[in-house]
Parts: structure tokens; C-alpha cells; sequence
């Protein structure tokens, strides 16, 4: 192509346009609201930056609050073994490793049922010491959690609340100044940790 | 467009603060704004923004105009200004849009002699604008001034504050990168 003949093309092609006509509101509005910033204007700033502190506070404490024990069993339940941070087929070695990392007390049985497959555990020290014990039972994924609570009553199983939680059942009861959360996909399986065989429980030191 | 009215008057009357004054000069000049951010950004979204914060630009600072030179190379001082801003903030969010353009030069190949001509046409004027709007920063500002106001290398230079062969140069770069881009602009003959 020669270059006055793309030159012509660009001349065609780049040549001027008219402007649309809302080009006049838009110019109209920016001025008006530029020239004159009303007491409304700033009152609507004021309460949108408010609004924003809020926001960034609120999302701060949900971020940082403690969670109840279905949170924390079902968050735990997307652990992957590779984030579990003791792993052991052995509910004596889980109990004695809890034990000695947030001197909390596992009442688990000395055996379990040949279904369930112990994977490994997992505790929080950050506020109230948490443990997570992993397993499986039948294939089916399962997540015991306890932590310390105040001392209350006789020390004996007081059930607390059962049902689902972002698709997971769960059920929680506290005992001896502990609280403990079982979640897993079914309802029934989860329990089989510690009543499947009826056997009797241990204790450390 | 209000062609009878004493442009100074107006412009004076403007810096006085009046709203009347600044819409004769806003319909005076809009068309040339407008097209120049459009055919500078590449599309109309951008080249609305642009437009607009032009004329804010122009109601803000027309008190600090003194006529020392003309009104017209004001104002173009003031959209090349925005159109650089524009393409400064811009610059880190915009995609490349290498190939799109790939693609839409593949329209180009395509006969011309057919019913869809016309539609063609103007698909060529947008594919022109969208290889135009992907030029370097320095080319871009030029090739506008050039062919969407016709401006001649001078007006160009003295508006960019840089030599007459600064602006030929960069046009001849741009050139060469528009010949290369849009060499399948022009429609291959299809044998009978």
C-alpha cells in the first residue's frame, strides 16, 4: 500500500465523530457535584467511611472470634492428612501426644472396632486449647473435637445439640470440664469411635 | 453549534462563572474533543471518561486562560493532557489485545465485494481505531492530532512542546507499525 493511499485510509477511518448527546449530562452532573459539595454529600461520605470501619471491624472479629464446636469440626473435617500435624493408628499414642501438647485428657477406649481407622490429630493452642482427632470409620470421614470449658455439674455426659452444619451432621456434649463435637457425613458414624466395642475406658496418668 | 457568538465574549463570560457561556462552549467543541479521546483510547467508553473530564478540566481552569494563545490549542493542550492521563492510570489494567487483533485483521481478508460491504466498512473503522489505540503513547497522540483534526506537523509540535522532526519522526514510526498492522487492510480481488 502506498503511503498516501493509507494515509487517506487513516484520514477516512480516524476522521472526526460526533459526540453522543448524554455527554452533556455527564459534564453537567461532574461539574455540579464537583462545584458544589453539599452538607448531604459530606454527611453521605462520613457515613460511608463509618460504614466501612464497620465492615473491616466486623469482618476482623468474625476472622478472630472463637469458634463453636460444629465450626471447628466440620472446618476440620476438609483437613487433609498431610495437614494433620501428629499421625498415628493408635488411640493411645493420639491421647498420650493431646496430653502432652495441651494437657487435656482424652476418655477415648483402649481399642476401637476393626471399621474405624484412626488417621491422626491436630490441636490449636491460639485461645482455648482445641484437639481434632481424625478418622474414618467405613470409609466415611470423621472428626472428634474437644476443648476445655468451665467446670460445671457433676462432671457426667450433658448433651448439648445435635444436627447439621454446612452439610455435615454433628453432635456436641460436655463432660468432665470438656466439651466434645463429633462431625462427620453420617450421623451414625461417627459415635462408633468410642461405642463400638463396649470396652472400657483409659486413663492417663 | 453557536457559530455567531463572539468567542471571546463567550470565553470571558465563562471565566466569569456563567453556566450559559460554558454550554456554548462545550456544544462549540465537543465533537472535536470526543472524536479526539475516541479515536485516541480506541473506544467510546474510555473516550466518554475522557471527554468529560476534559470539559471538567476546562470549567475548572479557564480562569488561568489568558488568550497569551489561541482558545483552540488551549483546549487541545487540555484533551492531549487527559487523553495522557487517561493512559497513564489506565495503563496497568488494560490487556493486551494482541490477538484480537490477529482475528480482527482476519476480517480484512475477506472479499469486500459482497453485500456485507458496508458492514465491513465499518468493522475496518473499528479495527483501524483498535490498532491505532494499541500504538506507543508518543505515536498514538500524534496520529490522532494528525488525522482526526488534520493538524499540520507544526500545530502538532507546538501543542506536545517538542520539535517539528520529533513529530515527524514518530509519525513515520507509527507509519510503518500501521503498514505492517493493517497490511491486509485492503480487500484481495476474488478471481471470477
Amino acid at each position: 500500500m502506498k503511503k498516501q493511499d493509507y494515509e487517506s485510509e487513516l484520514s477516512r477511518h480516524l476522521g472526526p465523530v460526533t459526540a453522543p448527546d448524554e455527554l452533556w449530562d455527564r459534564v453537567h452532573g461532574a461539574h455540579v457535584v464537583k462545584s458544589r459539595p453539599s452538607r448531604g454529600m459530606t454527611w453521605q461520605w462520613a457515613a460511608a467511611a463509618l460504614a466501612t470501619v464497620a465492615l473491616v471491624a466486623g469482618v476482623t472479629v468474625w476472622q478472630n472470634r472463637e469458634m463453636n464446636g460444629e465450626e471447628r469440626a466440620v472446618r476440620a473435617l476438609s483437613r487433609t492428612p498431610e495437614q494433620l500435624q501428629f499421625h498415628s493408628a493408635d488411640l493411645a499414642e493420639l491421647r498420650t501426644w493431646v496430653k502432652s501438647d495441651t494437657g487435656m485428657d482424652l476418655p477415648l477406649p483402649v481399642r476401637t472396632s476393626s471399621s474405624v481407622q484412626l488417621i491422626g490429630a491436630y490441636v490449636n493452642r491460639k485461645g482455648t486449647p482445641t484437639a481434632e482427632i481424625s478418622y474414618r470409620v467405613g470409609g466415611v470421614d470423621a472428626t472428634l473435637v474437644v476443648s476445655k470449658i468451665p467446670m460445671e455439674g457433676d462432671g457426667r455426659h450433658a448433651f448439648i445439640k445435635s444436627g447439621s452444619y454446612h452439610g455435615s451432621s454433628f453432635q456436641s456434649w460436655t463432660m468432665r470440664g470438656q466439651m466434645y463435637t463429633i462431625a462427620s457425613a453420617d450421623a451414625k458414624v461417627g459415635c462408633l469411635l468410642c461405642h463400638s466395642t463396649g470396652a472400657p475406658r483409659m486413663r492417663v496418668n | 453549534m453557536v457559530l455567531g457568538v463572539n468567542h471571546r465574549d463567550v470565553i470571558e463570560a465563562c471565566q466569569r462563572g456563567d453556566d450559559e457561556a460554558f454550554r456554548v462552549l462545550f456544544e462549540t467543541h465537543k465533537d472535536r474533543v470526543y472524536s479526539i479521546a475516541l479515536r485516541y483510547s480506541g473506544n467510546s467508553t474510555a473516550a466518554m471518561d475522557i471527554a468529560q473530564d476534559t470539559f471538567v478540566k476546562l470549567l475548572s481552569n479557564i480562569g488561568q486562560f489568558r488568550g497569551d494563545s489561541s482558545f483552540e490549542s488551549w483546549l487541545y493542550r487540555l484533551v492531549v493532557n487527559t487523553c495522557l492521563d487517561y493512559h497513564r492510570k489506565r495503563r496497568r489494567f488494560l490487556p493486551l489485545l494482541e490477538d484480537g487483533l490477529e482475528e480482527a485483521l482476519d476480517v480484512f481478508r475477506a472479499p469486500s465485494e459482497s453485500a456485507l460491504h458496508d458492514l465491513l466498512r465499518e468493522e475496518q473503522e473499528e479495527r483501524v481505531q483498535q490498532v491505532v489505540a494499541q500504538l506507543p503513547e508518543e505515536q498514538r497522540i500524534v496520529v490522532v492530532l494528525r488525522y482526526t483534526d488534520g493538524l499540520s506537523y507544526e500545530e502538532i509540535a507546538d501543542l506536545l512542546g517538542c520539535r517539528r522532526g520529533t513529530v515527524a519522526s514518530r509519525l513515520n514510526r507509527a507509519h510503518k507499525a500501521l503498514e505492517r498492522r493493517l497490511s491486509h487492510l485492503r480487500p484481495r480481488k476474488v478471481r471470477q
